[in-house]
């Protein structure tokens, strides 16, 4: 059965290489084009999405069905298995943009109050999201990263009663705010099959919302602001083991760590004709425990172009706690297991008279939500290809996800671009220690 | 007197004023009665004859010790009669200044100096342990969201059922009237502080059961707090997909009398349920009223500075008209004369709006009990509206004080009367009260609880 796609694949890829190029390409307008709002995931603090965070996803992962525990084709790995960061090649500087369009339907006050809507809102954002390094020296590897990988923005609502051109009544509703993260990683092979990795992560970030209502003939305002700076610091231990030249394993952990929110509001009411100035304001020291996550991954070579790849990721959301200015906020979270399988099928081609390797990507993925008050699972189709050589590669990927269970069938597209370049520093230190002579 | 001994006679008299003033100084600063102490016995003393031989008032029993309030005159007859106790005045007063600490020094939060749900716990929780013979804590239903209602009791013998007259004080029913969990949280407070040291307030939780349920809508609170400030009702999700039911217009007295005191229309504000007695929050007031026999109730409200009684659902009298009128006016006047805010009095639906399926119809119609809808400060939307300072809480709670003392006192004179055989207006109500009626409409609540 396996020989059998392998072969309509490989003869599909050969034949129509570079009209396969342009329709995963296309596939992308008519997401730019959408003309959606913004985004929303039923809970304050969940990032856009979902709630499975694990690293972040470079193209070749999110092609793979977000492979990230035994993939190792950029350093975007420092955040999910640095024993990986012993498979690249010596040097890689990797840059990644994410595209990332979120449906929602409940949050905030938005159907869950006085605003409501017939159909999901969508949040979009298009951004750079990482960028990293590493060098190989004497059977360590170093690497140093940075990284977007959570957002929490949401759709923006505007609301205004408006009546025989007499405005009686505004709600204008923001949130922004996103996770970084600063990455330090060190790997070594312990011996040719064996290889383990560290890295230390700091993160901070922050979550930004601003409510304000006005009532204009009253002269009437209200604004309810809420501002949370985040931090925290954790590990990620990897280990990757090589049982055989077709056959590999990774495992990765993050052990449960405190995210420390730091929280600052006001909410103040204002009535000039009545001589009214209230302002309530709070701080606030909260924590936020996040789970335990282990990816345990497989990688199998069917044939030296073709690999495939099989995980599964446990996040620990049942110990997850949450304080929200002062007050723990009831969770009831079950942990989850993500589940994702993918392939890769590499080609050659020429052109301007260079051979260039052709990587093509295939994957799905079962991404099951930790709340137990509303079942919620996301199903995605992944797909994506890139053009690659001794010197870089360029790679994208694109991943459709439907959720079934909450009701409101809410989509989720996310579109990866990963460029890495592969500078032989040794060569360009000779270089230069040549033109100093 | 010579010189020396004048001397003698100033340098003593000085010492003697400056004993004096730092005696009376430390007695001032003390949060006790001068006259009185509290002292603890084991368990194990004979504690009957002990009462029988001394005047002395339990206070509260804890572990193995139980503590009694004395006068210190007492204290040394009591040492020599051969009972060993501790003096545990300044304990009480230490712990009193850290619970009030606990449960009204609220800061940081969202919220400011108002309660949240998790708050408002742990300061009845609070009082219930620091005062265990006068207040006792019951858990009255659960909200949709499964969070307590709370209903705590203040009585001389809290966890018996005493016959005694009953008086509610109720808030929140809407849920961005975060007022109306501080004033009956501020006078349960206040009772259970001022047992030992107010012979007014003493006399008042010897003689009635007072029950306080500071928020009937629990999880509309926390979501005004965490989501939108200005949400009214609970959170029920509705077959539309909107949310919430007031509960103000959910009780089952002449509930969905028309579509203007209330509305069908489920995004409403003021969406009454698809039935009487819908939602979890007022089932549980209703058996909190099923199971007591309450002889006066206030329910919280804001805003708009005003008193209103029954009938909110028609605009027409009761036949206590006069009576409730009488009544209200004179918590106004007490209300006025603290702060001096005018508080305006009338029938809710003369006064405000028609209001059906509410509280204080539900109260008056059902159990013929006098009830009151008091709206709180501020009186307009300018002026702040559902929105107080913080700053302001302690004002409404003085001003509104003298008001529910007032009342408590009459629920109590009232039953005294009646116990009597005087011919009160109470008894007149009991004689007139439409039993028939009560039968069926009683009827029909109880099918609904076996449904």
């Amino acid at each position: 059965m396996i020989k059998f796609l392998y072969l309509i694949m490989s003869r599909i890829i050969a034949s129509f290489k570079k009209l396969i190029l342009i329709l995963i390409f296309l596939c992308w307008l008519p997401l730019l084009t959408f003309a959606q709002l913004s985004p929303g995931q039923y809970l304050e603090e969940a990032p856009l999405g979902t709630w499975n965070i694990f690293g972040l996803c470079s193209a070749p992962s999110l092609g793979t069905g977000f492979s990230q525990v035994v993939l190792a084709r950029s350093n975007t790995i420092v955040l999910t298995n640095p024993a990986l960061l012993t498979s690249l090649l010596p040097s890689n500087l990797t840059l990644n943009f994410s595209f990332n369009q979120t449906q929602l339907f409940k949050y905030l006050m938005v159907n869950t109050g006085v605003l409501t809507t017939t159909g999901n809102l969508s949040y979009r954002c298009w951004q750079l999201n990482y960028f990293g390094l590493s060098q190989r020296w004497r059977g360590w590897v170093l690497a140093l990263v940075y990284a977007r990988n959570e957002n929490y923005g949401r759709p923006a609502i505007d609301y205004r009663d408006l009546s025989s051109d007499v405005l009686y009544h505004e709600i204008t509703l923001r949130q922004s705010g996103e996770q970084r993260m600063y990455g330090l990683a060190l790997s070594r092979g312990l011996n040719s099959k064996l290889s383990a990795g560290l890295s230390l992560i700091k993160i901070d970030g922050s979550i930004a919302r601003n409510l304000e209502e006005t009532w204009p003939l009253e002269q009437i305002e209200m604004k309810d602001y809420r501002y949370q700076k985040l931090s925290g610091f954790y590990p990620v231990f990897g280990l990757n083991y090589r049982i055989s030249d077709r056959l590999s394993l990774g495992l990765s952990l993050i052990p449960p760590y405190p995210k420390k929110a730091q929280g600052q509001s006001l909410l103040a009411y204002r009535s000039p004709e009545g001589n009214t100035d209230i302002e309530i304001r709070g701080e606030a020291d909260d924590r936020i425990r996040m789970p335990l996550v282990i990816g345990l991954g497989g990688k199998y070579s069917l044939r030296p172009n073709l690999e495939i790849f099989l995980e599964t990721v446990y996040f620990g959301w049942n110990k997850y706690s949450f304080t929200y200015f002062g007050e723990t906020m009831l969770r009831s979270f079950r942990s989850v297991l993500r589940i994702s399988s993918g392939l890769e099928y590499s080609s050659k081609f020429r052109l301007f008279g260079k051979t260039f390797d052709s990587p093509y990507y295939l994957g799905i993925m079962i991404d099951p939500q930790p709340m137990t008050d509303i079942t919620s699972t996301y199903y995605y189709l992944t797909f994506g290809s890139g053009i690659s050589s001794d010197a870089f590669s360029l790679t994208f990927a694109t991943a459709i996800g439907l959720e079934k269970g909450s009701g409101h069938n809410l989509k989720n597209q996310k579109i990866s671009i990963t460029l890495s370049f592969y500078p032989d520093l040794k060569k360009i230190i000779r270089g230069k220690g040549n033109d100093q002579k | 007197m010579t010189r020396n001994k004048k001397k003698k006679f100033l340098v003593f008299s000085s010492f003697l004023i400056i004993f004096l003033l730092f005696f009376f100084g430390l007695l001032s600063a003390s949060n006790f009665p001068e006259k009185k102490e509290i002292i603890s016995l084991s368990l194990k003393t004979d504690l009957k004859s002990l009462l029988l031989s001394f005047p002395l008032d339990p206070l509260m029993a804890e572990g193995n010790k139980i503590y009694l309030i004395v006068d210190r005159q007492y204290l040394d007859s009591i040492r020599q009669a051969g009972y060993n106790f501790s003096l545990e005045t300044e304990k009480f007063n230490l712990e009193n200044s850290r619970n009030q600490k606990a449960s009204l020094s609220l800061q940081g939060g969202l919220n400011g100096a108002y309660h949240s749900y998790s708050e408002l716990t742990s300061a009845l929780k609070s009082m219930a342990t620091t005062y265990p013979s006068i207040a006792r804590l019951y858990i009255l239903g659960k909200s949709l969201e499964n969070r307590n209602i709370y209903g705590l009791k203040i009585s001389d013998n809290a966890a018996i059922k005493e016959n005694e007259p009953k008086i509610a004080l109720v808030g929140c029913h809407h849920a961005r009237e975060w007022i109306s969990v501080e004033i009956p949280l501020l006078i349960a407070d206040y009772l259970v502080k001022n047992y030992i040291r107010d012979s007014r307030v003493k006399n008042i939780v010897d003689s009635a059961e007072i029950w306080v349920v500071p928020a009937v809508n629990p999880d509309g609170l926390d979501y005004s707090i965490f989501t939108y400030r200005l949400w009214r009702k609970n959170r029920r999700l509705n077959a539309d997909g909107s949310y919430g039911v007031d509960l103000n217009r959910n009780y089952s007295y002449e509930w969905g009398y028309d579509n203007l005191g209330s509305s069908p229309e489920p995004s409403s504000g003021v969406y009454r349920g698809p039935a009487p007695v819908s939602e979890p929050e007022t089932e549980a007031i209703k058996h909190l009223f099923m199971n007591n026999s309450f002889s006066a109730a206030i329910s919280y409200h804001s805003y708009s500075q005003s008193i209103l009684y029954p009938w909110g659902y028609i605009d027409l009298p009761t036949e206590k008209e006069a009576l409730f009128n009488q009544l209200a006016s004179t918590m106004a006047d007490l209300i006025y004369q603290v702060n001096g805010r005018f508080y305006e009095v009338g029938r809710a639906s003369a006064s405000l709006y028609l209001t059906n399926g509410d509280f204080t119809d539900w109260v008056y119609g059902f159990f013929q009990v006098p009830a009151f809808t008091i709206e709180l400060s501020p009186v307009d939307l300018l002026h702040g509206g559902f929105i107080n300072s913080e700053e302001d809480i302690q004002n409404i709670f003085q001003e509104n004080l003298p008001a529910a003392l007032y009342l408590m006192e009459w629920a109590i004179s009232s039953l005294a009367g009646n116990q009597k055989g005087e011919t009160f207006e109470r008894q007149l109500w009991l004689e007139k009260r439409p039993k028939n009626r009560l039968k069926s409409k009683d009827a029909g609540l109880k099918g609904q609880e076996n449904r």
